[in-house]
This record gives C-alpha cells, sequence and structure tokens, in this order.
C-alpha cells in the first residue's frame, strides 16, 4: 500500500460523512471537540474538508460516533447525500429531532451499500422510472386518483389487491426499498439523487397494513415530486400539505382502486345470506388489501358503499380492529421477512462468493452479526448439494452467466 | 518466548464453537492476541438449539486465564496502516493488520 488513504481521498467527502455521522449521533461540534481536545474551529475545518484528519482523529471520532472506520473511508464517495437534501427541506424539523438525521442517515448509507454492491458485482440495477406526473392541473386528490390508475395500467397489474407491492416496485420498478427501525412516529422517508436513484425507507416497527400504506404513500412521492426528500410522520398535528394530501390520496387508490374494490364489494353482498356486510367481512376484506379496517371502512364510505361517518360511529363504540381481526385468526402484527432487499442479499452473497468482501465486511453489508452473516451465506448460497444416485454431488449456480 | 499469534475474528468464532480452544492454543504455545475491534465483533455462536439457535460470546474466561490477550494499536505508524486497510478492509481485518505490523 504505497499511497496513504487520507492523502488521496477527497477531504470534502471524508468531512461530510463525519459531520452526517457525529448529527446521527446527537453530538454537538462543542462537545466532540472537547472529548477530541481539539479546538472546535479545528473541527469545523475537518467537517468542511479544508484540513485532512489524521489517521489518530479518525480512529477517535469513529469510536465516538460508534461507526466503522471503514465506512469514512472504504466507500466511493457520493456527490451529494441524501441528508443535506433532508436538511434543506427539512430544517426546523432537524434542528429539534436527532431521530431524523438518523432515519436520513440509515436510508443513505443502505442505498450507498446496495450502490456499492452492483458495482462488485457488475449488476447495476435495472430503472423503469417513469418521467414525474404534472400534478399542476388538479387537485391532490384528483392527482392521487389520477396517477394511480395510470400507474396500474403502467404496471400492468389490473385492479385487484396488491399483496407483493415491495417486490413489484423493487423489480418492475427499480426502487430501492428498506425497513429499518425509526421512531414510533416516524413512517417512512423518501429520496432521490441521480446516483443512487429512488430510495424508499419503512418503518419496520409499524403493522403491516401501516408499512403497506407508508410504502404506497411513499412511492406516490416518487412520482410526483421526486427531487424533494420527504419524512412521513404517523399522524399530523397540523393540516396536511398539498403533497401529504397527494401521497394519500394516491395511496388510497393504488392500493384499493375503485374499479376492484366495488366489484368484490357487490360480490360479497350477494354471496351474504343475510343481504347485509358484516365487520368481520370487512376485517376479511382489509385483510385481502392489507390495509387497515379503518383505511378500508373510509375508502368504502367515499366509494358510497357504506353510510358516511361508519368509521366515526365504530370508533365511539369503541371498536378495536387488532382484537377482532385476532379473533378471525388474521394476523396483521406480522414482521417483514426481508428487512433489506431480496436482491441486495443476494448480490451481498454473491460479492462474498466472488472474494469482493471478506467475511466482516459481509456482516458489516447485511447489518448482522459474524454468524448470522454464515448462516445467510448457507441459506441462499449459489453453490450447494443436489441429491443424487450415490449420495451428494455439489451443484454450482453461477447466477452471472448470460443465457441470451 | 515464542511470537505472539493474533487470531482474527472468523478464526476467533471457529475456535470458539470447537470448544477446545484453550487446549488448542495450549498446544500451539504461544501467545494468542486479539484485537479490540475483533472482540466486539465475536458477538454469537450457532448453538443448534432451535428454541435458542444464538450463544452470546463470553470472552472473559479466556481473557482472564490467559488464553486470549486483548492487544491495542500502538503508534502513528499502525494507526496509519489501520486506516488504510479501512479503505479496503472491514474494521476487524485492519486492526489485526495494523496490530501485525
Amino acid at each position: 500500500m504505497h499511497k496513504h488513504v487520507l492523502n488521496h481521498i477527497d477531504p470534502k467527502a471524508v468531512g461530510a460523512r463525519l459531520q452526517e455521522a457525529r448529527r446521527a449521533s446527537g453530538l454537538t461540534q462543542h462537545a466532540v471537540a472537547e472529548r477530541m481536545k481539539m479546538a472546535r474551529t479545528t473541527l469545523v475545518a475537518v467537517e468542511k474538508g479544508e484540513r485532512r484528519v489524521t489517521p489518530h482523529e479518525l480512529l477517535t471520532l469513529a469510536e465516538l460516533f460508534g461507526r466503522p472506520v471503514s465506512e469514512f473511508v472504504g466507500r466511493p464517495a457520493v456527490t451529494i447525500g441524501f441528508v443535506p437534501q433532508f436538511r434543506a427541506a427539512w430544517r426546523q424539523y432537524f434542528e429539534k429531532n436527532a431521530d431524523l438525521e438518523k432515519a436520513a442517515s440509515n436510508l443513505q448509507s443502505l442505498a450507498e451499500d446496495y450502490v456499492e454492491l452492483e458495482r462488485l458485482c457488475e449488476l447495476p440495477i435495472v430503472r423503469a422510472y417513469p418521467p414525474p406526473y404534472d400534478v399542476s392541473k388538479s387537485t391532490p386528490e384528483q392527482a392521487g386518483e389520477e396517477i394511480a390508475a395510470a400507474e396500474r395500467n403502467r404496471l400492468g397489474i389490473g385492479d385487484g389487491p396488491l399483496s407483493n407491492l415491495r417486490d413489484r416496485l423493487e423489480n418492475d420498478v427499480g426502487l430501492r426499498i428498506f425497513y429499518f427501525s425509526m421512531p414510533a412516529k416516524l413512517s417512512g422517508v423518501f429520496a432521490y439523487n441521480d446516483t443512487l436513484g429512488g430510495c424508499i425507507g419503512i418503518n419496520a416497527n409499524h403493522p403491516r397494513d401501516r408499512r403497506h400504506w407508508s410504502l404506497a404513500h411513499e412511492y406516490g412521492h416518487f412520482l410526483t415530486n421526486r427531487f424533494r426528500a420527504e419524512i412521513t410522520f404517523l399522524t399530523s398535528t397540523k393540516r396536511s400539505s398539498s403533497i401529504e394530501r397527494l401521497a394519500d390520496a394516491f395511496a388510497e387508490n393504488f392500493l384499493m382502486p375503485a374499479s376492484g374494490l366495488n366489484r368484490r364489494f357487490t360480490e360479497m353482498h350477494r354471496a351474504s345470506p343475510a343481504g347485509s356486510i358484516t365487520l368481520a367481512q370487512i376485517c376479511t376484506l382489509a385483510d385481502l388489501y392489507q390495509v387497515s379496517v379503518q383505511a378500508l371502512i373510509i375508502r368504502l364510505e367515499k366509494l358510497k358503499r357504506l353510510p358516511v361517518g361508519t368509521w366515526d360511529r365504530l370508533s365511539a363504540e369503541e371498536f378495536k380492529p387488532r382484537r377482532t381481526q385476532q379473533m378471525l385468526g388474521i394476523n396483521a402484527t406480522v414482521q417483514e421477512e426481508y428487512l433489506l432487499p431480496k436482491r441486495y442479499l443476494n448480490l451481498a452473497v454473491l460479492a462474498y462468493e466472488k472474494g469482493e468482501l471478506s467475511e466482516g465486511q459481509l456482516s458489516r453489508f447485511l447489518r448482522t452479526d459474524r454468524v448470522s452473516a454464515r448462516e445467510y451465506v448457507e441459506k441462499i448460497s449459489t453453490s450447494f448439494n443436489s441429491p443424487a444416485e450415490t449420495g451428494y454431488e455439489p451443484f454450482k449456480l453461477d447466477l452471472t452467466q448470460a443465457l441470451a | 518466548m515464542s511470537p505472539a499469534q493474533i487470531i482474527d475474528a472468523c478464526v476467533l468464532i471457529n475456535l470458539l464453537a470447537t470448544g477446545e480452544i484453550k487446549s488448542i492454543f495450549d498446544s500451539i504455545g504461544r501467545p494468542s492476541l486479539i484485537c479490540s475491534v475483533v472482540q466486539e465483533e465475536s458477538i454469537y455462536l450457532k448453538t443448534g438449539d432451535p428454541n435458542n439457535p444464538k450463544q452470546l460470546i463470553n470472552l472473559v474466561p479466556f481473557l482472564s486465564d490467559g488464553t486470549l490477550s486483548v492487544c491495542e494499536l500502538q503508534g502513528e505508524k499502525e494507526e496509519l496502516l489501520y486506516v488504510d486497510f479501512a479503505s479496503v478492509l472491514d474494521d476487524g481485518g485492519s486492526d489485526d493488520l495494523g496490530n501485525c505490523h
């Protein structure tokens, strides 16, 4: 190793990463400078890239922020990260809340790792992004409805329930979708830039139906306003902005298209012996569409299939959807099986098998410990044993081979 | 005294899984060192028990009886090597190689 990395790496890139890591750890420049026994102005210069960080300083800062050193020097520099985009759009919120910085930083770090895995495997993601939809001539609600219909049409998914929305958006659109832990008040985050593409983070702690809604909501942001980084809160105390109303209208229409839902409702009505729709049927229908019972009832009210005020009446009667669903054997609290995209996991194992990643690097990419990383390699290894007449024969599958 | 050997996380986990790490190191007859990053990385072992699939690694007994010792980077040159290796490797490997110097 002839050239020392800190002498040739862009100091601005290292400084920006250090600044993001410091903010995500909730530490002020003053506190860090004090711990480092350096002047605050020196730390400012390091973060701005005006002064190169020394090896000793980098090791100490990484330890202070709880980050690996490789995260600061081992990744190709991304010219414009997500975190500045989030800060620009959400400045007031960021200043009051370190949790937002963490969520934004997590999304960026996962997206950068995804791109790095693609580079190592020489398998870039295929982007099938539509041009941003023009929403200037409609109300947010109209625009949400129109775009939902257009997108269902573009993706060729008819008007039925979308149980595999994540797979669709990852495989057919080329979005990067991650599930990770966020504070309860946050539903999801979305950001886009040309290098990393469209990236969505969903709160992994939320129940299944909420996660499904959040994913459709963030996709709505991507389709209409992709150059603005978005943070979606679970509930807003203020009246929702037109951007949020549009994303919600999109989610509602995309997940529960009027034509398909009306048809199913009519069929259900016809098949009902008493000629009426029961709460149990509504709960089952909500499960089919993977939306909350509340979201479905409100949608059916808007479609004039249930009397207006039905949800309010049930709420006043202290109806408990979760408990009712449990009684019906519906488990809407199921955790997401894969927090990282399946393609990301496969690329990580492929890079490891190609010798591009060490075991330690693999476990860092998989956000897990080494033994769990080994288990994952065993589970989806491209080299495994297949039964043959005389015992077992090794079978090697080359996932990168050209078939056409 | 024989030169020391530095044990990386991958090897350490494998040796711990044999349940015979002490006798293996005794038979080699060299001081065995692990870096602080490796100490933090070696978190779990697989148990084979579906009800309790992972067992937390406890290195304290091996550190107390001298089977293992933790080594820290010493001086600017080792720190420089750590950072250089961290541009191409994980932190555990970089710490190992920095200390090897």
